[in-house]
């Protein structure tokens, strides 16, 4: 290939920084207020820069972030919850996944029609027959409760992700092993699984963001105050409290920052998992 | 002789089919706006031509920014009846008269619906399905039941465009359907203007025929051969204008004067009070063309309006490719209808018979050539070496499916067949309780088995008390599902699908772009800049639509403040779009970039040298190369966002404004879902009937398409 002339260089970065620009100024938009203590309410003026320098928003919220619980208790049932729900999906989705994507049997493609069927379905259709389930089991309003609501939104589609992950690892890596005398299961997991891995690991989270970024499903089940999680009580300071926009500014960047950074930390090893499993999102 | 009858008898049958849908629905219509005007207009005629006054054609033509040769047909249906007492003269705005004279009424709009069926039976005789979807359509059964000035065009601008394929076909009697063309387009103008967008598609086909002939010969012949296919189309639209003339004789008097008022008026009416009153969006059209009309329901036999709509959007590419003229039609009628400001349900007639045609095309690609070709399959001998899997290849996968198949069931199987049940019944919050103790189950399966009869729950009276507002769970029938599927909620679901093709096809476009852009040798800062891309993609989706929410808050929002200004452009359903598209675009473009990084990776090096060393450059790379070998490794991603996209709600909370179903079936459960529905609230099984219809469309969508990318992509749905 040919090497680049500086021109093209400059017009690439150039490119480059529109893009950039329109990746960063929603955020910062947003985030310049977190760090901003010279107003109250809605701005009504424009900065680029914090008029007055704090964090003292950042403590109110890690005292009192919502529903009068501190940051790391929230932060606490959204991980259990979220955490819960992808483990949840993934273990029990994992052996269908490669039981579709490998095996023959009879009703395979009935059932691939209906796993598709219930990846379709928009999460609101969920709620009366989960509570009817939940309620049996006797808890509704739990954590625990939350995180079955959770993994029933992330499961048809991980289920779905992991096949296509385990069906892209060549089969005769897998037909290496059987010749070797290992059977369904050796093979799944001493070839399979470690291959499909960071396919797997990119389809959990995005199992792991759906339930961490949900909050309309949980007002509806939890009603209990310390069960509710960073997402829910987001919700809450921006449609119930409705004005306090510099500490829901705050309340934002504490939730998302987290998650941002470990994204950005394992991006290289998931994204390897992207073409090499052709996981979906 | 035999050959010419059968299609003869369809075309009388779908015929016959399509006058008496008609006659059921005349029966049952109410008076509706301008129907008094109309009758009016037909009244002075035929009351001038009843008192041997011929000239009062030249002198009358009530309602003048229409020209006059339907009104004349109407006073010729009337003028039978004898004299009746003067209709008022009221305001075009004026509310429906109640005191026309029924047999005026019904005398009229016969006529009406004899032209329809004149309409349905001249296309039936060469696109029977087309012509089904013509006959079915309810907003042409309304308008062509009416007295309004939609049925006589209709039919003309069909013949036009009939004629003009005969002639294009050739043979010795071309010319004489040249003249029938010209003639019918003439017609056409001096019954309602909008309806000469078909002579428009004619003159588009008909000159990129005469450029498409010419192709390959030197300038000078080419423009030869061009001008030598074009002469025709000159004659033809000068016997068009000659005969619009003739017709029109309400013109003669003064031609340029009351043509030029006439032609003035629309373009003041579609600025003005009245039209800006109604604010509908820009797309309007397209939310008219996804159900049917809404109103007066039990007038209509069928409602498949919505079924025809989407067929035709299945069948755009072969229309494209098999029947050019309808395309154009369809294609200029649309821009139309999006561009022009006046957005009146009765427009979309404009284009009712391409999307017919369409959506014949559409039911032959989708349903009836893959039946087909089932069909042989089925009927050929089995290929040797492929057994079927047997009892014990099940025994074998029990363990392996076992634990996802119990949470599977339980997590998504019961709900959707919940779903399903619910759908049949009138569950609301009132109801509540004795449904989740049992209620569902019981109405629906008592329902089922006969031993319930429907109640009278309707999806058209939920604003109204009715006897369903009661604690106890009643049975519904199938009639609410029916309804949804049937495009009740046309507004929510055109959305749906126009929010799922903009912000999938923008996110591909700029994520593919971006990951062009990247991949260089050499280039500098590409990890940096791809880390900070990634970022959007990490971010709630909820939180990034309050970021953009506020960044694009029409007053006050960060971009108004920088600018000093309120910014109006931004408000309204145009610019709430475009924010909500920014967000879109924004959540949604990392993923593919990611995707066509990796894909890009893919193809080999030599693959490009080979290409530079034919002379291959950067943009011929790219088409020819680059993007043919990374696009179908992006369509098994793009069709999961497009999943995503058309159940997209949490994006729209932060805005006023924009509802998916995925939206509207979350707010029918809130105690209270908004207007529209009066006091009624928690309506349960209103918000599961549109589940189903979600879950019914996506499936259907993503089966069609992942048949067509199957085999590029590797990669099995279904």
């Amino acid at each position: 290939m040919r090497r680049m002339t500086r021109k093209e260089h400059l017009l690439r970065q150039a490119l480059l920084v529109v893009v950039g620009l329109f990746v960063v100024v929603p955020i910062w938009g947003i985030a310049y207020m977190a760090f901003d203590s010279s107003f109250f309410g809605r701005p009504s003026e424009f900065r680029v820069l914090p008029g007055e320098f704090s964090l003292d928003l950042f403590g109110r919220v890690f005292e009192r972030a919502a529903q009068s619980l501190p940051f790391a208790d929230l932060l606490r049932n959204s991980l259990n919850v979220s955490l819960g729900a992808t483990a949840f999906s993934v273990a029990l989705g994992a052996s269908m996944a490669y039981a579709f994507a490998r095996m023959r049997f009879p009703g395979r493609r009935v059932g691939l029609f209906a796993l598709l069927a219930g990846s379709l379905m928009p999460p609101i259709a969920l709620i009366i027959p989960l509570y009817l389930l939940l309620a049996s089991l006797g808890i509704r309003t739990t954590q625990l409760g939350l995180m079955i609501v959770y993994a029933a939104i992330a499961m048809p589609f991980c289920v779905w992700n992991m096949r296509v992950a385990f069906q892209s690892v060549p089969r005769e890596l897998e037909e290496a092993a059987f010749i070797d005398g290992a059977s369904f299961s050796i093979a799944f997991v001493r070839v399979t699984l470690p291959l499909a891995l960071p396919a797997i690991g990119l389809a959990a989270f995005v199992a792991f963001l759906g339930a961490y970024s949900e909050f309309a499903l949980g007002w509806m089940f939890v009603d209990r105050a310390d069960n509710v999680t960073l997402a829910m009580g987001l919700w809450n300071a921006i449609s119930l409290a409705g004005n306090d926009w510099n500490f829901m500014a705050a309340y934002a960047l504490m939730m998302s920052v987290p998650v941002v950074v470990v994204f950005v930390l394992l991006q290289r090893y998931l994204v390897n998992g992207l073409l090499a499993g052709k996981v979906e999102l | 002789m035999r050959k010419r009858l059968l299609p003869a008898v369809i075309a009388g049958i779908i015929a016959i089919a399509a006058f008496g849908i008609r006659l059921y629905a005349i029966d049952r219509l109410p008076v509706d706006y301008d129907e008094d005007d109309y009758l009016r207009a037909a009244q002075l005629i035929s009351d001038g031509l009843r008192a041997g006054d011929p000239g009062i054609l030249l002198r009358s033509n009530y309602r003048p920014e229409h020209p006059p040769l339907q009104k004349i047909a109407f006073a010729l249906a009337v003028l039978p009846l004898g004299p009746r007492p003067e209709i008022a003269d009221a305001e075009t705005s004026a509310p429906p008269s109640r005191s026309l004279p029924a047999d005026m009424v019904s005398a009229a709009r016969v006529s009406a619906a004899v032209f329809a069926a004149a309409q349905t039976a001249a296309l039936a005789l060469l696109n029977p399905l087309a012509a089904v979807a013509v006959a079915v359509n309810s907003y042409h059964v309304k308008y062509t039941s009416q007295v309004m000035l939609e049925s006589l065009p209709s039919l003309t601008s069909v013949l036009c465009v009939l004629a003009y394929l005969a002639w294009a076909r050739g043979g010795k009697r071309r010319w004489m359907w040249l003249v029938l063309s010209a003639v019918a387009l003439g017609l056409t103008a001096a019954s309602k203007y909008l309806y000469c967008i078909a002579g428009l598609a004619v003159v588009a086909d008909a000159f990129l025929r005469a450029v498409g002939q010419a192709r390959g010969l030197p300038w000078r012949a080419a423009l030869r051969a061009t001008g030598r296919g074009l002469a025709p189309l000159m004659g033809w639209g000068a016997l068009a204008l000659l005969v619009f003339f003739v017709a029109d004789p309400y013109l003669w008097p003064n031609p340029a004067g009351r043509l030029a008022d006439s032609i003035v008026y629309h373009s003041a009416y579609s600025s003005g009070a009245e039209v800006q009153s109604a604010s509908f969006p820009p797309w309007q059209p397209f939310v008219w063309l996804s159900g049917s009309v809404a109103w007066e329901r039990s007038a209509y036999l069928l409602s498949l309006d919505l079924a025809i709509t989407l067929l035709a959007l299945a069948g755009l590419g072969r229309l494209w490719r098999r029947q050019r003229v309808y395309a154009w039609w369809l294609l200029l009628g649309l821009g139309f209808l999006l561009v022009w400001n006046t957005k009146w349900p009765q427009y979309i007639l404009l284009v009712s018979v391409p999307m017919a045609v369409a959506a014949g095309e559409g039911l032959r690609a989708v349903l009836l050539e893959p039946l087909a070709a089932r069909w042989a399959e089925r009927t050929a001998p089995r290929r040797a070496g492929e057994q079927p899997a047997t009892r014990r290849d099940l025994w074998r996968a029990t363990p392996w499916l076992l634990p996802g198949a119990i949470a599977l069931t339980a997590l998504a199987g019961f709900p959707l067949l919940y779903q399903g049940l619910m759908a049949m019944t009138d569950l609301n919050t009132l109801s509540l309780r004795d449904g989740i103790t049992g209620g569902v189950f019981r109405a629906a399966l008592n329902g089922l088995a006969g031993l319930e009869a429907p109640s009278g729950f309707s999806l058209y009276r939920l604003g109204e008390p009715g006897e369903w507002r009661t604690t106890v769970v009643h049975y519904t029938g199938l009639r609410q599902i029916g309804d949804v599927f049937a495009g009740v909620f046309s507004a929510q679901t055109w959305f749906s699908l126009m929010w799922a093709a903009l912000s999938v096809t923008l996110s591909a476009t700029l994520g593919t772009g971006v990951a062009l852009v990247l991949n260089r040798r050499g280039l500098r800062f590409a990890g940096v800049w791809r880390a900070l891309f990634v970022i959007p993609w990490a971010i709630p989706e909820f939180l990034g639509a309050v970021a953009w929410a506020q960044l694009m808050d029409p007053d006050g929002g960060w971009l108004s403040l920088a600018l000093g200004a309120p910014l109006p452009a931004l408000d309204g359903a145009l610019g709430t779009l475009l924010a909500q598209t920014l967000a879109g675009v924004w959540m949604g473009f990392p993923i593919v970039m990611l995707t066509a990084t990796a894909a890009l990776k893919l193809i080999p090096i030599d693959v490009y040298d080979g290409a530079a060393m034919d002379g291959a450059t950067g943009a011929g790379l790219l088409r020819h190369i680059t993007l043919p070998l990374v696009f179908p490794l992006l369509v098994p991603a793009l069709i999961v966002r497009a999943v995503f996209a058309f159940n997209q709600f949490y994006l729209f909370m932060p805005f006023r404004g924009g509802s998916t179903l995925a939206s509207l079936a979350y707010q029918l459960v809130q105690p209270r879902p908004g207007p529209g529905f009066g006091r009624a609230g928690g309506l349960y099984a209103v918000s599961a009937a549109v589940d189903l219809f979600i879950v019914a469309a996506l499936l259907i969508g993503v089966l069609a398409l992942s048949r067509r990318t199957r085999a590029a992509e590797g990669v099995t749905y279904a």
